[in-house]
């Protein structure tokens, strides 16, 4: 028979300590470690599962992969047909097509239609989207997956798909989300949050996360130039220059980011009206008339 | 015929083929071929995260007969086998920090069913789900001296000896294991410093 290892009188001590105050929650300090519970036998019930717990575990396991496929279509019908954003690109300076995976999503999501029969909520959303991703159903998409299974990643896409036309949805769902957005998604949260309080014409504080980003990366050149353009946009051109002068501190003119933050910031500009536009075009005049490098480069989108 | 050296067209084993998700939940229960209980038990203590066997074995069982009528079949079966336990924990991990955050105190029997918490260290069955929650949400070095010392019996001078931690490091590594579970109210140190300093 195997011997129970003792555990080491020290940490029995303390453990014993623990349990002589009546607040603990540890009621007993045992003696011998505690690894039999995870090298028990196969219970005898475990033959019996296949028909009694079966239906209830292959559900739950099904309601997990349709959450996931439908959460990551979500993705890609946002990516289909973005609205304000920076894109990722890569270290060649290319854009990364995320829609390239769409292939690939749909080969999957033809298997996990097909695993059951089971109907659960989006399902048929899934089945719609089997010969091409809708990028109108991306909202629809998240939160049928947030239905099955609540996530904060699939709060992160469904806050991306809310309608651009009411800011204030995007910024509640984001509201929910702050302090808990996966790591992964944590810079892109915020930025969202600065674009969706752009159209909510909250240019003051989107400026204030922007900067804020870039004191959490260190030095962001795809930050810098967005709060650059709202300091001209609030007609704030000592700001501005400051902006642009950090700018030039943190790339190089042939950096790639600067283009597509331009080409961005161009496509923004065309949705203000003419005169937040002129406001945004003197204000960047006068910053530009005093600084050179990537915040001169960058500037030149103003003068189209 | 094969030619030699061409890579091998990969193939379900019969146990994970079937004509639904039903009939190789089945063929997994029948004698568990993949070895799914004994997997799920040892990642959990590779990975020191504080679920219950049973109940990832359960639960990776479902995860296993979707994803082999989902995925194409693996080169390497024992590494697909290792990654769905890895989902099925990862998915048991958030639906538990989910279910604590937005319905506390409401617990299924499934939640509140943790033998190692509730008669090793009589544990309230209530509390089951919020002291694991906390515990792991805990960074790893803190989880892991609470595995090595507590679940796995190692002494405290080999576990120092194997490291990353010293004395001081191990010490506050379980103290604050312990208090994530609620079993540590001290304010402060306490009196007897548990761990006696090598001279």
């Amino acid at each position: 028979m195997k011997r129970e290892l003792e555990i080491d009188p020290e940490i029995r001590g303390l453990l014993e300590e623990i349990t002589s105050d009546p607040r603990s929650a540890l009621r007993l300090a045992p003696r011998h470690a505690l690894r039999s519970w995870f090298e028990r036998p196969e219970p005898a019930r475990t033959r019996d599962l296949a028909t009694t717990s079966a239906e209830r575990h292959l559900l739950e396991a099904y309601r997990e992969e349709v959450a996931e496929m439908l959460c990551n279509g979500a993705r890609l019908a946002f990516c289909k047909a973005p609205v304000w954003m920076h894109r990722a690109l890569d270290s060649h300076g290319h854009v990364v097509d995320v829609t390239a995976r769409e292939p690939a999503w749909r080969k999957h999501a033809a298997r996990v239609c097909n695993a059951s029969s089971a109907r659960p909520t989006g399902k048929d959303l899934l089945i719609a989207c089997l010969e091409e991703i809708d990028p109108r159903n991306g909202f629809a998409m998240a939160q049928a997956s947030l239905s099955l299974i609540p996530r904060d990643r699939t709060r992160y896409f469904l806050a991306l798909n809310a309608p651009w036309d009411s800011p204030h949805l995007a910024l509640a769902i984001l509201a929910r989300l702050r302090g808990r957005v996966p790591p992964e998604l944590d810079l892109h949260a915020a930025r969202l949050e600065a674009a969706r309080l752009c159209t909510a014409g909250r240019l003051t504080r989107a400026r204030t996360i922007y900067l804020e980003l870039v004191r959490a990366t260190g030095s962001s050149a795809i930050d810098l130039c967005y709060a650059l353009n709202l300091a001209c946009a609030a007609g704030e051109p000592a700001l501005a220059l400051a902006d642009g002068e950090a700018l030039n501190r943190s790339c190089s003119t042939s950096d790639p980011d600067l283009a597509e933050a331009k080409d961005l910031v161009g496509k923004w500009l065309l949705t203000r009206s003419p005169e937040d536009r002129a406001t945004s075009l003197r204000n960047a005049a006068r910053v530009r008339s005093r600084i050179g490098g990537p915040a001169e480069a960058f500037l030149e989108v103003f003068q189209a | 015929m094969e030619e030699p050296g061409s890579p091998r067209q990969a193939a379900w084993p019969s146990f994970l083929r079937g004509e639904d998700a039903h009939e190789v939940y089945a063929h997994l229960c029948n004698g568990d071929p993949l070895r799914v209980r004994e997997r799920a038990a040892r990642r959990l203590r590779e990975t020191w995260y504080l679920l219950e066997p049973d109940r990832v074995y359960e639960k990776a069982l479902g995860t296993i007969a979707i994803a082999a009528r989902c995925d194409d079949p693996p080169a390497d079966l024992d590494g697909w086998a290792a990654l769905q336990i890895d989902r099925t924990i990862a998915r048991l991990l958030r639906a538990d920090e989910e279910a604590e955050r937005t319905s506390p105190g409401l617990l299924t029997d499934e939640q509140r069913t943790f033998p190692l918490l509730t008669e090793s260290l009589r544990v309230d069955p209530e509390l089951v789900r919020t002291v694991t929650v906390a515990f792991n949400l805990l960074p790893a070095l803190p989880r892991r001296a609470f595995f090595e010392l507590l679940i796995e019996g190692a002494e405290v001078a080999d576990c120092v000896e194997r490291g990353p931690w010293d004395h001081d490091g191990l010490y506050a590594a379980i103290h604050t294991a312990l208090a994530a579970l609620g079993f540590d109210l001290f304010a402060e140190r306490p009196s007897s410093f548990p761990f006696q300093k090598q001279p």
